[in-house]
């Protein structure tokens, strides 16, 4: 009187769809600087931490789809084949100890195939020494600092704000009426992407941060770096970075730190050393001179206010 | 004379108290607590959904439209806790409730008052963490995770929401004392352990996981208050404390938390899928002692949590090899699934098409989980939407799919009636694609860099936030469904079987459909012929 | 004999009191209960001892 003898498929298809979309994640490795629409895929970057990073993704995503096309697959086979509507009669064994060790030890060695290069890459990560630069970032609600702290032995002076910048903020408040498709740079589109002063860096150089944050946790992450490192209040974390290519790379605050945590982005610009040097010494002369007009001002015609 | 004493004696077991007050605010009966968690959990399933639209309304489209960034921040703190701990959690609790007893032969749950006691304090719990929206400062905004120092800048709600955490810890706890007394002490004569149903195994291994970690994460949230209200500075550094501390402590208690949400949902899936296959469970020890080591081994992976928070290369190092372990036990069980319907005969009701549609979409879930295991790709996966898919496959096509297929499973035994089978088919794809359509796109979000937690975004990211988005109202209307199908099942529909389905077999299915209120007031005979596990050689 | 006390027990005690009285009308039921209260103290300890030594984890941390 089982009246529940219907027939379903679903699974073999469902299988097919998911091959095909993983496939062309897999097809849709490219290095962008910033997030494309429709993007797929994790960037490959521009250091060499993002590239061996972007390397084991790959590796552990081919892993899953594989093992993933096998056990989807052999569902799929047996809701074809093993149904009670087609006349299926039910096996009884219901045990075997050595499928069991095998598949226990097939996926032991599996993952240790995997662990080896992801230990060294944390290895290399991890290796702040015989760096050239120190950058210190703290992170607050809701800006970032940044302190050129040493650059080839000299310390630096140089300390400023990086803030959303002012296109972005006032098309975000609800109701502005603005549209986020307008805020652009250069054709290319960067609502809450871009920032009033970004941090300058060199190429081709091991530059160490110190990081760190002065009221709630943030986290600085540049996607095309290839790392993110929380900024902890009372905590100071390291990092470093060797950036292979010049560019303007942007990338967003990746800790929850209240109402504003979504609008606190990040941009670095990386050019030659040349260039670069240029822009400290340019940026340290104005620091001067406004160091000089305040002097001025304080010892000037006016009495100091209380 | 024997018969009509036989009578009376039916007439007695199937006797509800009288008055509504005296049958569910006073019940201590584990079939009624047990309908109480699960309609609390459907409400709150639908409190929580609603909190996740506002959400997916907000992202639809880039911009700010409909609400602003702290309003939409507490929307996900409570959708989180909401979710985690008045739906999944009470839902396992009351199927816990109604089938434990039943499955090994017990006439109740060893402490039926304190059985109540953990049910009625829910209500007000989420009473106080709910009221919290409409007080100054709005509800919690830091994240269900509660890190400090954010989740210190709360106003009102840090000390409600602690309140209501604490309480339902003390619920949970209660419980899965309960739930281990049970099971050690009140299984009828005969009912090995080895011999016992697949679920009942998960759920004693589930409680000593709660018992271990509620307490923790009851410890973690009276170390917030104090930080707060009494001047102590344990996560204040500035105090000399430390804020990674807290994510330590809390995450110790997180992990396990999520192995609580989905062992359960593996013994569910290990009832059915037999049970349709008209074919044992594959490797039944081999299950258990999976069960039992990711179990044991969800206490020594938290950090995987918190890759980026400056951990010495040691700690990362550790934490992702046991991270990656995890997936060993985990695949023997989806190996397992896929062996016993292999040569089976397999039909597709309801209940085979979610726990089908949970083995592989839960599968997908924990691929992603091995992919954020790798602690240098994690440096990119951390705090963005792929986490976020992740834990929506596991929790959603994971979790709740299980429980939605256990409804199905066991709502003629609950109700007497069989739910319509069309119905519940349509609830079935509906359900499965819009819950792809919504969460599946997230991966490639998080990989293109999209953060946790924000209410706006860059317009690259908007293709994929709208499809999401359109997902995520199909899947929530979808659920209205259930709903109606639930309801429908409960007042009428076609009469039940005490077996019910054609391949069921164990104690629950010698019951009559409805369960009389007492069963097995007497401890049962048991024949090992009516158990699916009944033969040890095997 | 078992039956009849059950039975009685059901019409004559109030609510949540029935469910219990007709858990301890079977001998087997009653020694299992005293057993299983025994285990719940036990667990009980045990989260306490876990919650009070997280707490003093975090005092003896600083």
């Amino acid at each position: 009187m089982n009246r529940f003898n219907r027939d379903d498929g679903m699974k073999q298809s469902f299988g097919i769809k998911v091959a095909l979309g993983l496939g062309l994640l897999l097809m849709s490795a490219m290095a962008w600087g910033n997030p494309e629409p429709w993007q797929l895929n994790m960037t490959e970057g521009v250091t060499q931490s993002a590239a061996e990073v972007h390397n084991l993704h790959m590796i552990i995503l081919w892993i899953c789809v594989v093992i993933g096309l096998i056990v989807f697959g052999a569902m799929a086979v047996a809701i074809v084949r093993f149904r009670k509507s087609k006349g299926a009669v039910a096996a009884t064994w219901s045990h075997n100890t050595t499928a069991e060790i095998i598949w226990t030890v097939i996926p032991v060695l599996i993952l240790l195939a995997v662990a080896w290069p992801a230990t060294s890459t944390i290895f290399r990560m991890a290796d702040t020494t015989e760096s050239e630069m120190t950058v210190k970032i703290t992170g607050y609600q809701w800006m970032w600092r940044y302190e050129i702290v040493n650059y080839k032995g000299q310390d630096g002076q140089l300390n400023f704000v990086s803030r959303l910048d002012r296109d972005s903020d006032q098309t975000r408040q609800r109701g502005s009426g603005k549209n986020p498709a307008d805020v652009q740079v250069d054709g290319e589109n960067v609502y809450l992407l871009n920032v009033d002063r970004p941090l300058v860096l060199p190429t081709d150089t091991k530059i160490r941060f110190v990081i760190t944050a002065d009221d709630v946790i943030h986290s600085w992450w540049v996607p095309v770096l290839g790392w993110k490192q929380d900024a902890i209040p009372g905590v100071i974390n390291e990092s470093w970075t060797l950036i292979q290519k010049p560019g303007v790379y942007r990338g967003q605050c990746a800790e929850l730190c209240g109402k504003d945590h979504g609008f606190m982005p990040i941009v670095v610009k990386a050019v030659p050393p040349a260039e670069f040097e240029q822009w400290l010494a340019t940026e340290q002369l104005k620091l001067d001179e406004a160091a000089r007009t305040a002097q001025n001002a304080a010892s000037g015609a006016s009495p100091a206010k209380g | 004379m024997a018969t009509t004493h036989a009578d009376h004696h039916d007439d007695h077991h199937d006797h509800k108290p009288s008055g509504f007050f005296q049958r569910w605010v006073l019940s201590t009966n584990h079939k009624d607590i047990g309908t109480l968690y699960l309609v609390f959990a459907l409400i709150m399933f639908l409190v929580g959904g609603a909190m996740a639209l506002i959400i997916r309304a907000e992202l639809f489209q880039p911009g700010l439209q409909l609400v602003d960034p702290e309003f939409f921040n507490q929307m996900t703190t409570m959708h989180a806790l909401v979710m985690i701990f008045g739906a999944v959690m009470p839902a396992f609790v009351g199927l816990a409730n109604w089938m434990v007893p039943l499955m090994i032969g017990a006439p109740d749950m060893a402490l039926p008052r304190m059985n109540n006691w953990s049910f009625w304090i829910m209500p007000f719990a989420f009473g106080l963490l709910l009221l919290t929206l409409f007080v100054p400062g709005g509800g919690p905004a830091g994240g269900w995770t509660l890190y400090p120092p954010l989740s210190l800048q709360g106003g009102n709600n840090v000390a409600m929401t602690i309140f209501a955490i604490h309480m339902m810890g003390v619920s949970s706890i209660m419980g899965a004392i309960n739930i281990i007394a049970t099971i050690l002490n009140m299984r009828a004569p005969g009912m090995d352990l080895l011999k016992m149903p697949i679920f009942v195994w998960a759920w004693l291994i589930t409680a000593f996981l709660l018992i271990a970690v509620m307490p923790v994460l009851a410890g973690a949230v009276t170390m917030l208050l104090t930080d707060k209200f009494f001047l102590t500075s344990f996560f204040n550094a500035a105090g000399g404390g430390d804020p990674v501390m807290f994510q330590h402590i809390f995450w110790f208690f997180g992990h396990p938390e999520v192995y609580i949400m989905i062992l359960p949902a593996f013994g569910v899936v290990s009832e059915i899928i037999p049970t349709f296959a008209r074919k044992p469970l594959f490797g039944y020890q081999a299950m258990v002692y999976a069960t039992a080591s990711i179990a044991f081994l969800s206490f020594i992976v938290w950090a995987h949590h918190m890759f980026t928070v400056g951990m010495p290369m040691g700690g990362e190092l550790f934490f992702m090899y046991a991270t990656m372990l995890i997936a060993v036990p985990t695949g023997v069980k989806v190996f397992n699934w896929v062996s016993t319907i292999w040569k089976g005969s397999m039909t597709f009701e309801t209940p085979m098409l979610f726990a089908l549609g949970f083995v592989v979409l839960f599968t997908i879930g924990g691929f992603s989980g091995l992919m954020l295991a790798i602690v240098p790709a994690d440096f990119q996966y951390h705090d963005t939407y792929f986490v976020v898919a992740h834990f929506h496959y596991v929790l959603v096509t994971g979790a709740v799919f299980s429980i939605m297929a256990a409804a199905y499973f066991w709502l003629p035994k609950w109700t007497g009636h069989m739910y319509n089978e069309t119905l519940g088919k349509v609830h079935f794809w509906l359900s499965a694609i819009s819950v792809n359509v919504l969460f599946f796109p997230q991966h490639f979000l998080g990989l293109a860099g999209m953060p946790r937690r924000i209410p706006d975004y860059n317009v690259a990211f908007a293709d994929f936030n709208m499809i999401s988005t359109i997902g995520g109202f199909a899947f929530g209307f979808s659920q209205l469904l259930f709903v109606y199908i639930v309801w429908q099942t409960a007042r009428g529909g076609q009469k039940a079987t005490a077996g019910v389905w054609e391949g069921a077999k164990g104690l629950e299915w010698t019951v009559p459909s409805p369960a009389p209120h007492h069963t097995f007031s007497t401890p049962p005979a048991i024949d090992d012929s009516m158990l699916a596990h009944g033969n040890t050689a095997h | 004999m078992a039956t009849r006390l059950t039975e009685e027990a059901c019409f004559r005690a109030p609510t949540g009191e029935r469910d219990i009285e007709i858990m301890t009308d079977s001998e087997t039921i009653q020694r299992q209960r005293a057993a299983a209260l025994r285990t719940v103290w036990i667990l009980a300890a045990v989260a306490l001892l876990v919650y009070v030594g997280f707490i003093a984890s975090g005092v003896l941390a600083r």
